[in-house]
């Protein structure tokens, strides 16, 4: 009876997130709106993995220490379908993320906004906006 | 067909993943109230287009199909853009929202349309909404609510089926927009057709040779469904459902009936009406448009890369601890 019951709180826990159910799981569930950190780092990894896909960003503390920090994003599915793919973010990429950190204080994070060093945006080129296909023209 | 970018990312953008629906009488037969009151869809009909048909006769519906629209479900209870306007990953007092940039990962909601559908929701009632919940039913989620309330954190087992990725919420049946990766492909074979969903990569296995349901102590996260042609409209019937899934807070008891026709090469019409007397009064049902989709269907592994289970338990008992910690020192 026990277990009908947990499976049915699944199943309810579902609606009462309420709508639009824009991802998988609960953002606030996962990570905290009052630690909002930016960083700056180099990729090691990509892993293109549903349901969220995670970039791993080597980032430099002020003492010089390396930690490494993993990078919650969308769907790779989406992000196939726009024309990016691995190349669009190779390892060495130094880029920016603007985010919140994980609730239980390991080095991960949603990235809210995630920036090239020179501000561009990531998988956003000005092809996508101009019709023609993305990530094509721009390396 | 989509051809270029932008149309790929109509298709592959979210619309509000909208849960649903629906009811059923006897096999295909539509609730008048339903087909009385159906929404007027600016879709245009091609009335010198002929649906094509595959070599036994059947019509073909096969394909890649989105289902992706951000029309939302029912009329919206409060005054509110019908559509969400252009996209933006900061909040009007300029803080970034608690989420990545939406436009960023191809999930911008407003630019999730269908061509040509105008309409403001998508359900057929009279007045736009999804009817009243019965008071068994109020009393039903009540008490899922409620064990919900308590009990969500205590482990995997207690988390949101898509969480656990085990079924997407809006896979159905009824069939609605997932929000992202709103796409589904139909295949066809003597005396079948299997509807595969991208999210989370199950499929429906649809008889359409007149066998009967199977036994009613048998219940599917699915349900069980059988087909049958009416012209060129598959007519599916779907019974035997689990307490489980909770299709719009419906029971077990739901009975969908969907009626799947293909309008145009790129367009198909998909309708369901639902009904489950333990919930709603009466039947209701709603009318969605699927444009072709000109990329394959790509695989959802969702478990294996799941870290997101891991990462909201361990946030959770990380708050347990710093709770704890905070009620021994206020104790000394």
């Amino acid at each position: 009876m026990r277990r009908k019951w947990m499976v049915a709180a699944a199943a309810a826990g579902f609606l009462a997130m309420g709508l639009p159910v824009w991802a998988h799981h609960a953002f606030a569930a996962e990570f905290d709106a009052d630690k909002p950190l930016k960083l700056q780092g180099t990729v090691t990894k990509w892993e293109l993995v549903n349901p969220h896909s995670w970039i791993h960003l080597d980032v430099k503390g002020p003492d010089g220490k390396v930690t490494e920090w993993m990078i919650e994003g969308g769907s790779p599915n989406s992000l196939f379908r726009l024309g990016f793919t691995k190349d669009a973010l190779p390892p060495g990429s130094e880029i920016v993320v603007e985010g919140y950190a994980a609730k239980d204080g390991s080095p991960r994070a949603v990235g809210a906004s995630l920036t090239f060093k020179d501000g561009k945006k990531l998988f956003l080129s000005s092809s996508a906006a101009n019709g023609a296909a993305p990530g094509t023209d721009e390396k | 067909m989509r051809q270029h970018p932008f149309r790929t990312l109509v298709c592959a953008a979210m619309g509000c993943a909208v849960i649903f629906l629906l009811s059923a009488p006897a096999i295909g037969q539509t609730p008048g109230s339903v087909t009385k009151t159906a929404a007027a869809a600016k879709v245009s009909e091609n009335k010198a287009w002929t649906a094509p048909h595959l070599p036994d006769g059947t019509p073909d519906l096969q394909g890649v199909w989105s289902n992706a629209t951000n029309i939302p479900l029912e009329k919206p209870r409060q005054a509110a853009p019908a559509r969400p306007g252009a996209y933006t990953n900061r909040q009007a007092n300029g803080d970034l929202v608690l989420h990545y940039d939406n436009a960023q990962f191809g999930l911008d909601r407003s630019r999730n349309v269908v061509a040509e559908d105008t309409r403001e929701y998508l359900v057929t009632t009279p007045d736009g909404h999804i009817p009243a919940l019965v008071p068994e039913a109020q009393k039903r989620i009540a008490e899922r609510a409620a064990f919900t309330r308590d009990h969500q954190w205590d482990g995997p087992e207690t988390r949101p089926l898509g969480e656990q990725c085990i079924m997407w919420p809006n896979e159905g049946p009824p069939m609605l927009s997932e929000g992202y990766n709103s796409n589904l492909q139909i295949a066809q074979g003597p005396g079948y057709v299997a509807i595969m969903q991208e999210m989370i990569h199950d499929v429906r296995i649809i008889p359409t040779d007149g066998r009967p349901h199977i036994a009613s102590d048998i219940r599917q996260w699915f349900g069980n469904s059988t087909g049958h042609w009416e012209g060129n409209t598959l007519v599916v019937d779907t019974t035997n459902f689990t307490d489980k899934v909770a299709f719009q807070r419906a029971s077990e008891n739901l009975h969908v009936i969907e009626r799947i026709t293909r309008v145009a090469d790129d367009k198909i019409q998909y309708e369901f009406t639902v009904e489950d007397p333990h919930t709603w009064a009466e039947p209701w049902g709603a009318k969605i448009f699927w444009e072709k989709e000109s990329t394959p269907i790509y695989e959802y592994a969702c478990h294996e890369g799941n870290y997101g289970m891991r990462n909201n338990l361990s946030a959770r008992r990380a708050m347990e601890r710093k709770a704890e910690e905070a009620a021994k020192k206020e104790a000394k």
